[in-house]
């Protein structure tokens, strides 16, 4: 036994493992800090210093330290500085430990005037609640979300026919073809653009079911996607400059079909007045594409529209009749058309290029959660993907996925993971103070009462400790009603005492060692 | 003063009908008057010159008439103001902005006179809405906030000024006559602060320090006459401190709250270790040593206005506690001089190897006496640099909740830690041999220069960052790389050369 920890000693305990650990960490530092600069502290936070192979570096340099110790028992006296700056770094790192497993760190957030104990912890939960209907949920089930800094893919049975498929630490939400649905004679597509020297994406569709809008502004430009069958319209030489536009029958046609008589009010605008079979229109061409009601009121889901030519006859119009591009051309008093494919082609008078990457007649295109790196202050929210009879859905914090299971409403949430303080506390009043003559804040303060009836006053550089628990004043945010509400920072630390005596322990060490060496030499 | 005696004179002469604004502006003593704003009183002087650096960037201009222009800007009339908005020019550097105002030339900075450039107000503000660079909306906010300013200092609104018992806006133009007079405020401790403040500015102490450093420079040169050298430095040494306790005395509270006043500390920190070293072991390289580095830093000080802010601005709230900031900042300091200290003796040791006839020995008693110093550097950096991480800690656990948090000055700090305890232990287990030790010292101290400045002005993120400016970059950069260069040299002649002449 003592020849194997001898054995051990030798191997792990001398300093040349120790230094080679400690270069990997310094390795480690620098390249986190440049990345942190690239990303931001968050996903740092989880790639590194949160991650378990960080921890292990840690807890092998801690390893290497305490055999370094054992290695110079028995107790010499000389040795006194060594033992009292080893020993203090293992005790700020077990104070670190008892910080990290055993600690709170949350946010309490502050309306005014309501006591709250709800303590919000820094990473999520994904909560199955379960009741008869919304508003009597009772919680069954919280899976805590791992800190990752990347997206998980697993298979995890959550609740019967209820799978965990894919969770996204960060995310944004981007465009995507959704389901094929029955409705037909849309248009989606996605297209990409070379705009001024910048490329950029576009993306437009028709379908009702579409999360994206058929209309556009890029740079200043306005791209329109309209239906294909109302290109012949539009370029139907009539005399016309507008046509009306069935939206239902998805047909056109000119006043004089219908024998409609344009008429020009006092101020010089054209108007048409029409006759439906149950009310009576009046059309603006120049104005807006919708009806009004006799009083002036559009009619925003009319079956009828008018679209006048004129309106479109610009240099920062593109109206795009699905693969078929209109623009006006100044030049030449003309629309010059330009059929779009996959291929590059150019737009004379704009300096642009355009292309169709993807497009169909039949898939509405969504808004889908997609995993991201997240950068400056965006952090970036977690996505769950759940399959629940072989169908996909994502959950987000303000989207839970909810059904029906033998009678019961059953809800999926993913929220912040929650602790409670022992005690409740009440926002009074929050406070910024400026200096003087100035708009820079001088001091955050909020003040509180807790459930005691004591009140405090908590701001920068002055937190309150109450039963075992400090708070300090974080950040702040309006409400709804124009009042301040607080965000306080709580945290309970077992572990700080022990920092705090490792601290004065190493400090004490190095100075006794450093004096004692200029004392022998 | 002379300048402003002499600007009186000339425009008296040119003006026989002054209005009443130009006499202002042309009195010596406007500099003197004391001004509410920004969170504290000033004098007019500080005020104007701090206004007019920050809206133009333009420092020689600034330097030779900034005070007598914001003067005009705030108290002239319509005309005259209108003739200096299209003569003032305002910098522009940052090559986005550039591009968006169409300068096509990627060297020159641009330049757009004031009106031109509250012209073009609609055009930042739509730019930052295009940007996702979150370092460029913060430059683009900047020269939002600049345009605010010209606003408030052309309505009169940029600061107040004591008259009749009260602070009232410079626009009311009834009492103006009062201002001249310098009557207020006599006899307190308010006006003493300005008062001083001014001189302070003035006599400018930091400049005069180095010029009597320089003195002891050439002295030292000479030999003989060390304790006049050590005299010098002491009284150089005192003049910075009476300018430090005056610019904490005025801004109420500890001076070390920024860039600037981190580089005042830490020159003058190497400076008294080196007279203390110097006491100790009488050897006279510690004293040029430490008189080098304050010399260098006053330089700095003085002449890299674009990196080292020299205004006293209002301190943010976490900040405000002298306690801590005083223990924490002051540990740091003292030991990043140490370190410093290293890092210029293992320099002089490297050129003196680069610049040494290559077939003479190197001198036992000389390379021990470097060892000496640069170990003695070391250690004190340590116990400090540790003092000052510990006691950060502790702060931050005091005022944010939390010892530790990653943050990129705190790795950083952690970084430099680590780096001088294997270059230590390395040198206790004899891996590193007592040459080497002594080498390493100098490329050693490029962390003390990231954590200083590099995480401020290169990484710019995080917690820390209180002030990130154009400059520090640059000097960062070419810092790190001549240190690189010469380590490199120096290497690449002690190993490849001497190991190719080994056969011959």
């Amino acid at each position: 036994m003592k020849y194997l920890l001898g054995k051990i000693e030798k191997k792990i305990g001398n300093m040349k493992t120790g230094l080679a650990l400690l270069g990997g960490l310094i390795l480690v530092l620098v390249a986190s800090s440049f990345l942190e600069s690239y990303t931001n502290a968050v996903f740092v936070d989880r790639l590194v210093y949160s991650a378990i192979w960080f921890k292990c570096l840690i807890g092998s340099i801690a390893v290497v330290v305490i055999i370094s110790l054992i290695s110079k028992t028995p107790f010499k006296k000389k040795h006194f500085g060594f033992y009292l700056i080893h020993a203090s770094l293992i005790l700020i790192l077990v104070g670190g430990v008892l910080t990290a497993y055993t600690g709170i760190t949350g946010d309490v957030i502050l309306h005014p005037r309501t006591f709250t104990n709800h303590i919000e912890l820094p990473n999520y939960e994904l909560v199955i609640s379960s009741g008869e209907d919304l508003h009597n949920l009772k919680p069954i089930k919280t899976i805590l979300l791992p800190d990752r800094a990347f997206a998980w893919d697993t298979s995890l049975e959550i609740f019967p026919q209820l799978f965990f498929i894919r969770y996204l630490p960060f995310h944004t939400k981007l465009p995507e073809f959704g389901n094929e649905s029955f409705e037909s004679g849309y248009y989606s597509a996605f297209w990409e653009l070379v705009l001024n020297g910048q490329s950029r994406d576009l993306v437009l569709s028709n379908h009702p079911k579409s999360e994206v809008s058929a209309r556009s502004v890029l740079a200043k430009i306005n791209f329109t996607l309209l239906p294909k069958v109302m290109l012949e319209c539009f370029i139907q030489n009539t005399g016309y400059d507008f046509f009306f536009w069935n939206r239902k029958e998805q047909k056109c046609f000119f006043p004089s079909e219908k024998k409609i008589n344009v008429k020009v009010s006092k101020l010089g605008n054209r108007f048409i007045e029409y006759r439906d079979q149950k009310q009576n229109l009046t059309f603006w061409p120049e104005m807006s594409p919708r009806p009004m009601k006799d009083h002036g009121v559009v009619i925003e889901d009319s079956e009828l529209m008018v679209m006048s030519k004129k309106v479109f006859a610009t240099d920062l119009d593109i109206l795009l009749f699905e693969n078929t591009l209109m623009v006006w051309s100044r030049g030449k008093q003309q629309y010059e058309r330009i059929e779009l494919s996959k291929e590059w082609m150019s737009v004379p008078h704009l300096e642009l290029q355009i292309r169709i990457k993807e497009q169909s007649t039949s898939k509405p295109i969504i808004n889908l959660p997609a995993a991201i790196i997240p950068w400056g202050d965006y952090r970036g929210q977690p996505a769950i993907l759940v399959r629940h009879e072989n169908l996909d859905n994502w959950v987000l914090q303000d989207q839970p996925y909810q059904f029906s299971h033998l009678n019961k409403l059953v809800s999926i949430n993913l929220a912040k993971a929650k602790a409670q303080l022992p005690f409740k506390i009440k926002l009074q009043k929050f406070e910024t103070k400026l200096y003087p003559e100035s708009q820079i804040p001088s001091t955050y303060e909020s003040l509180v009462e807790i459930d005691n009836g004591h009140l405090a006053s908590i701001n920068m550089n002055h937190p309150l400790s109450y039963k075992g628990f400090r708070l300090f004043q974080s950040s702040y945010f309006e409400t709804s009603n124009g009042e301040y509400a607080s965000v306080l920072l709580v945290s309970r630390d077992p572990g700080r005492l022990y920092k705090y005596l490792g601290s004065f322990l190493l400090l004490w060490g190095l100075v006794y060692y450093y004096i004692r060496k200029k004392r022998v030499t | 003063m002379k300048y402003f005696i002499f600007l009186a004179l000339v425009m008296g002469g040119w003006f026989p009908h002054q209005n009443f604004a130009s006499e202002l502006c042309d009195n010596a003593k406007i500099g003197k008057i004391a001004v509410f704003a920004n969170g504290r009183i000033k004098p007019f002087l500080v005020h104007a010159l701090d206004r007019m650096m920050f809206v133009t960037d333009d420092k020689k201009k600034v330097m030779s008439s900034g005070v007598k222009n914001y003067c005009q800007l705030s108290f002239g009339n319509n005309e005259s103001k209108d003739r200096l908005i299209h003569e003032i020019k305002v910098k522009i550097q940052h090559h986005d902005i550039k591009k968006m105002l169409g300068f096509d030339q990627p060297g020159k900075n641009a330049y757009l006179s004031i009106q031109q450039f509250l012209n073009q107000r609609q055009a930042f503000i739509r730019f930052s809405g295009q940007t996702d660079d979150q370092r460029l909306l913060a430059t683009l906010n900047v020269y939002l906030d600049k345009m605010d300013t010209l606003d408030k200092i052309l309505n009169g609104q940029d600061f107040k000024i004591w008259i009749a018992n009260q602070w009232i806006y410079s626009q009311d133009n009834n009492y103006l006559e009062q201002v001249i007079n310098f009557a207020p405020l006599k006899n307190n401790a308010q006006s003493m602060k300005v008062a001083f403040e001014y001189y302070n500015w003035i006599y400018r102490p930091f400049l005069i320090s180095m010029v009597i450093l320089l003195n002891a420079v050439m002295i030292f040169m000479v030999g003989k006459y060390h304790s006049w050298v050590v005299f010098l430095a002491v009284i150089s040494l005192a003049i910075q401190l009476v300018s430090m306790t005056v610019r904490g005395w005025v801004a109420d509270r500890i001076p070390l709250s920024n860039m600037y006043e981190t580089v005042m500390l830490a020159g003058f920190a190497a400076n008294i270790l080196g007279i203390l070293f110097y006491y100790r072991g009488k050897e006279k390289l510690v004293l040029i040593t430490g008189i080098f580095l304050n010399i260098f830093t006053l330089f700095m000080l003085e002449f890299s206005t674009g990196m080292l802010d020299a205004s006293i601005n209002p301190l943010m709230p976490v900040l405000k506690n002298n306690f801590w900031l005083g223990v924490h900042v002051f540990t740091v300091m003292v030991s990043y001089a140490a370190f410093g200290f290293s890092w210029f003796v293992s320099n002089v040791f490297i050129c003196r190897d680069l610049f040494k006839k290559s077939n003479k020995e190197r001198n036992q008693e000389t390379t021990n006496k470097f060892l000496q110093i640069i170990s003695d550097a070391l250690n004190i950096g340590v116990v400090f640099l540790s003092a000052g991480i510990l006691t950060g800690g502790m702060w931050a656990d005091f005022a944010w909740g939390r010892f530790w948090g990653w943050d990129p000055k705190e790795v950083w700090s952690l970084i430099v830690l680590l780096v001088y305890m294997i270059v230590l232990h390395g040198r206790y287990t004899n891996w590193i041999n007592q040459t080497r030790f002594i080498i390493l010292a100098a490329p050693a101290f490029l962390t003390v220069m990231m954590a200083w400045f590099g995480v401020n002005y290169v990484l710019a993120t995080g917690l820390h960052s209180y002030g990130f400016s154009h400059g520090g970059t640059i000097f960062f950069i070419l810092f790190v790389s001549a240190q690189l260069m010469l380590s490199a040299i120096h290497w690449v002649k002690n190993t490849i050369l001497s190991r190719r002449s080994l056969p011959l």
